[in-house]
């Protein structure tokens, strides 16, 4: 695996890369980076060019100018593969990078092959009687400490979301420090897209991966109702970090959706 | 400023670039990185071409293959120049990046044109107690899962004077990054010999010195051992002088390689 910058408009976006092949780009989740997916590129690269960037104001790419929205996120994202040259790739994102690839392709479907949308969701109404709960506050802003006390309201974001060894919780923490300050930004994007108006536009082939544990799996049914054509698949005992914590049922299910001739 | 990465034999070497002309190369203090530079580059570059690279196993740079010595550090800096096709530089360095650079000057001379070694030291046994060194700031940390070692990093980072939370938070931030083997940096420093080495530096040479440093008292000492050495010490300079007081050290750099 090699890291990397791409110079694009707004600046520097970082990313790793591994394999040759046809183009897969990966997208990551809220206050995270490309880290998030170091152990399935070395799985995926066996059969392709796996690329992940750091979305801008996260990991080691430059800071948005402003506070950007989902759709912005998926224009840096097509910048950066002209840049790269890439004129079409396979995209799978996670949480935030599922939504960001779903723009994508509803504003470029010519730069989209296939679409895997893993841990996609939504906060549903009261009305739909589908159960779900947000953890306590894990998404205002956070204001730096001279006592250090910002570093455990990190931690304590960092571990409301399962049982990870010391190592995953690591290397949640640190994109934490990483995107700070405006890091809680990438989640308010999040908040402001709406599935239910937007993933019906989607036309390519599409996976939809929820895990179990995952706080979005109540929705994933609803989720896949909404995209035309598409698939699901459920990881059982997969949690929120599935591509850190079960690289290979993630990596193997990407395979496995890529191999398919689903059109 | 751009941030890239260079290919050398261990592996990926993370840095910073801004500016053009004469090469500067930077080299960072133990538990940092590149990132340590960025606001004294700024400075810098409008008359040089100002290069600041991470070691191995510190900040973006991918880890050293095992516990690296203040040779094996240099050795990569040279590695470094080779991938970017640089043939001689001026050295800047900070406390650990003091030694790895005077290593620079004193085993591939042809390299270097003029030297900055900024907070340099040694340690003597009757001069140990004068340090007054803080204590426990070198240890291997383990990550905890109830988050702990986060505090112990911030205590770290926290020892060496009073800056604002920006600066305390960039420090934090190399401690994060470096991770478990982050202390490896300062164990090499602690076990390297700096005074017999300072007699046979050849090249011109500024000891780069400031009140707050911790070998404070020793710069007068560092400066005699150094054949072609200059000395400039800046008042009231705390330890992460480059971070707190760039203008001064941009300045004195500067200075002494027109």
């Amino acid at each position: 695996m090699k890291r990397a910058y791409a110079d694009i408009a707004e600046g520097q976006m970082h990313y790793r890369t591994e394999g040759s092949g046809e183009p897969l780009l990966l997208l990551h989740m809220a206050v995270s980076s490309s880290d998030e997916f170091t152990r399935i590129m070395h799985l995926l690269s066996k059969k392709y060019c796996v690329i992940a960037p750091d979305f801008l104001g996260s990991g080691d790419s430059d800071p948005s100018p402003s506070e950007y929205n989902v759709i912005d996120h998926a224009c840096t994202i097509a910048g950066f593969m002209d840049v790269l040259h890439i004129k079409k790739a396979n995209i799978i994102g996670h949480h935030l990078g599922s939504i960001v690839a779903a723009e994508l392709e509803i504003k470029w479907p010519e730069r989209v092959n296939k679409l895997v949308l893993s841990g996609i969701g939504y906060r549903p109404e009261p009305d739909e009687c589908v159960p779900f709960e947000d953890p306590p506050d894990f998404m205002s802003r956070v204001e730096i400490k001279s006592d250090g006390s910002h570093l455990m309201e990190w931690w304590r974001r960092t571990t409301l979301w399962g049982d990870y060894s010391p190592e995953i919780l690591e290397e949640r923490f640190i994109e934490y420090v990483k995107a700070c300050p405006r890091g809680e930004e990438a989640h308010w994007a999040a908040m402001n897209f709406d599935p239910k108006i937007r993933l019906m536009l989607i036309k390519c082939p599409t996976l939809v991966v929820s895990a179990t544990y995952d706080p979005f799996f109540s929705v994933a049914k609803n989720v896949r109702g909404f995209i035309p054509g598409s698939k699901l698949k459920i990881i059982e005992k997969g949690l929120i970090y599935l591509d850190r914590s079960m690289p290979e049922q993630f990596a193997g299910a990407i395979l496995e959706f890529l191999g398919s001739s689903c059109k | 400023m751009k941030r890239a990465y260079a290919d050398i034999p261990e592996g990926q070497i993370h840095y910073r670039i801004e500016g053009k002309g004469e090469y500067i190369i930077l080299l960072h203090m133990a538990v940092s990185s590149s990132d340590e530079y960025t606001r004294v580059m700024h400075l810098l570059s409008k008359k040089y071409c100002a290069v600041a690279m991470d070691y191995l196993g510190q900040g973006d740079s991918d880890p050293a293959p095992h516990q690296y010595s203040i040779l094996e550090h240099a050795r990569t800096v040279i590695s470094f120049m080779d991938a970017l096709g640089i043939k001689k530089v001026h050295v800047v360095g900070q406390f650990n990046g003091a030694m790895i650079a005077t290593e620079v000057a004193i085993n591939w001379p042809e390299r270097v044109h003029k030297l900055v070694i900024a907070g340099t030291g040694f340690w003597e046994e009757s001069e140990a107690k004068a340090l007054n060194e803080p204590p426990d700031f070198t240890k291997r940390v383990e990550l905890k899962k109830d988050g702990s070692h986060l505090l112990e990093w911030w205590r770290r980072t926290c020892l060496w004077g009073d800056y604002p939370v920006e600066i305390l938070e960039e420090r934090f931030l190399e401690y994060a990054k470096a991770g478990t083997r982050g202390e490896e940096t300062h164990w090499a420093g602690a076990v390297y010999n700096l005074k017999p080495r300072l007699p046979l530096i050849t090249c011109p040479t500024l000891v780069l010195d400031a009140t707050y440093y911790p070998f404070h008292y020793l710069a007068k000492e560092v400066h005699k051992l150094i054949p072609d050495g200059k000395l400039v010490t800046v008042e009231n300079g705390p330890m992460y002088l480059d971070r707190a007081m760039p203008n001064e050290f941009a300045g004195a750099v500067m200075n002494f390689l027109k």
